[in-house]
């Protein structure tokens, strides 16, 4: 037991030791030793790195003010207060800390579910081709308008209506930030709209969402890196969207077409761009009553890199000390050695494709962790398979805690 | 060289050129404060000497990256009370590499402990009135959990 005093050390000290912890978690019991060590603290940390993402778990029927959040640090769960989730609202992305969030009327926000702070983004309603809304006209509230390739090749007609349910469920996919809008600050969002594959971004300023001219199909997912948005194909070719200057450019990295995954994902891992594919395949589940919908699983995942030339995508057999987290949320890559529970060398994936609303329906979560060396795939502790689970509504979704 | 006599009356030589990887007697030789030797009343003999290790490592070390991570590893392996002495050695004599070594080495012995682990291993008391303890806890219940 040491007889000199910790608590008086002088104030600047206190800080400089508290600069060096790296976990939320730890700075905030730092702060609750004893007075001195709080004062000399700030309240909100600014010089934390990104954090290990949560789980946020699925709404619990008796509860639904309040969510769970799964933390792979200490494999607990946290309850957080969130009205803001709750209710018919469903998210739509997490990137940096923010939810997206989307109801079945037309206003889009983002929330953080650590300072339940809100910000605004403009309604469902002003996005392309939403040309109406009209909350009487029940079953068809949103009337949208088909792209004029959709009217001249497929003989669709020019204007056709949505229900509520339906548009926030199917029309936009995942909506993607620049940075932390935290502080007030300026930042990019960039939506990818599932009923025409187009992309439609917003920045500060704008009233509306505006389209991306000529980057349709390249809907499989978008990451932002460096100023400029990423966006990717089926193919693995990638539309670079630059939506700083007063419209829209758009370069093209065309790449060879890849084969044969299900879904594409961009991810940037020390600097790097990376294109992972995950491979699903139709689950086998032994003796239920499948209700004409097949339960897909993940079966394995492949990650690419450009080749120098910068024009291919060649196979990276490993991440070493690198660990994926992708999903419905902005794809992420962390240095597993600066989360002592984690191991590098891994994509942590969750649910990613059922915007449908299967609750109850039997089936498990197609989430887990991929390990690359070896092509295993094992149980999030939070999640076991089993033969009686049920889905859930909306699905888990990954999200870094984020105290700004 | 250069003397310089710990707050309990002991005297150390250094060469100038390791003692100037301390900012505050690097400005105190400047200053033509350093005639016959330097004072340093706030620090004990005991902790200048270590602060001396340190500091007489680095300068003939300078250039074994592997090397010196072993040594400060090793140099940090004290008990707290030192621990405590050296960083406030480390801050009066302003020798940036030692005081950061210092504060990581306690910000890794935080790490991952609960609240009253803190206390006790610091000895720290506390001193929040229960009204206090009880809103900080409740503003981010889950770090306490």
């Amino acid at each position: 037991m040491s007889s000199v005093d910790w608590s008086s050390l002088p104030p600047e000290l206190i800080q400089k030791i508290s600069i060096d912890l790296k976990i939320y978690a730890d700075y905030i019991r730092f702060r609750a030793v004893c007075t001195t060590w709080r004062t000399s603290t700030p309240t909100t940390p600014t010089h934390l790195p990104c954090q290990l993402p949560w789980l946020m778990l699925p709404q619990s029927r008796s509860s639904s003010h309040r969510r769970a959040f799964f933390n792979l640090a200490d494999n607990k769960c946290h309850v957080l207060d969130l009205p803001e989730a709750s209710h018919r609202r469903r998210h739509s992305g997490s990137s940096h800390g923010w939810l997206v969030m989307l109801d079945e009327y037309p206003p889009i926000f983002l929330v953080n579910p650590l300072t339940r702070a809100k910000i605004d983004l403009p309604p469902l309603s002003t996005f392309p081709y939403v040309v109406g809304f009209d909350v009487f006209n029940v079953g068809r509230e949103y009337v949208l308008q088909s792209s004029d390739d959709d009217i001249h090749v497929n003989y669709v007609s020019r204007f056709y209506t949505c229900g509520l349910k339906e548009m926030r469920d199917s029309f936009v996919k995942k909506i993607v930030l620049s940075n932390s809008p935290s502080g007030g600050s300026k930042f990019l969002a960039l939506a990818i709209i599932n009923k025409t594959g187009d992309l439609a971004y917003w920045k500060d300023g704008l009233s509306s969402w505006g389209l991306i001219e000529g980057a349709r199909s390249f809907c499989e997912d978008v990451i932002y890196f460096n100023g400029l948005f990423y966006a990717a194909d089926k193919n693995g070719s990638i539309a670079v969207c630059d939506v700083g200057g007063d419209s829209p450019r758009v370069e093209f990295i065309r790449t060879p077409g890849l084969s044969d995954g299900d879904m594409q994902y961009l991810v940037i891992a020390n600097g790097e761009l990376l294109l992972v594919t995950r491979y699903l395949e139709l689950a086998s589940e032994l003796g239920q009553l499948q209700i004409g919908i097949g339960t897909y699983e993940t079966r394995e995942f492949r990650v690419f890199k450009l080749d120098l030339s910068g024009s291919k995508w060649e196979r990276v057999m490993s991440l070493g000390d690198t660990m994926l987290f992708l999903g419905e949320n902005s794809s992420l890559a962390l240095v597993a050695s600066d989360f002592p529970e984690c191991r590098g060398n891994r994509i942590y994936f969750t649910d990613d494709f059922s915007e449908l609303d299967y609750s109850g329906f039997p089936g498990n979560h197609d989430l887990g962790i991929f390990n690359l060396e070896d092509g295993t795939i094992e149980q999030l502790p939070c999640y076991p398979r089993t033969s009686h689970s049920h889905l859930q509504w909306p699905p888990p979704i990954w999200i870094t805690p984020n105290p700004c | 060289m250069i003397v310089l006599n710990s707050s309990d009356g002991a005297t150390f030589e250094v060469e100038e050129s390791v003692a100037v990887q301390s900012q505050t007697i690097k400005h105190m030789i400047e200053d033509n404060c350093a005639d016959t030797s330097i004072p340093l009343p706030n620090v004990n003999g005991v902790t200048l000497a270590r602060v001396l290790e340190y500091i007489k490592k680095h300068a003939e070390a300078k250039d074994d990256e592997e090397g010196l991570k072993s040594f400060d590893a090793e140099f940090v392996k004290v008990d707290q009370a030192s621990l405590f002495e050296i960083i406030l050695a480390a801050n009066y004599l302003d020798i940036k590499g030692l005081l950061d070594l210092t504060c990581q080495t306690v910000a890794d012995q935080i790490k991952d402990l609960t609240v009253e682990e803190v206390r006790a291993i610091f000895n720290i008391m506390n001193d929040f009135t229960p009204e206090e303890e009880a809103k900080l806890r409740n503003d981010h219940a889950w770090a306490f959990e």
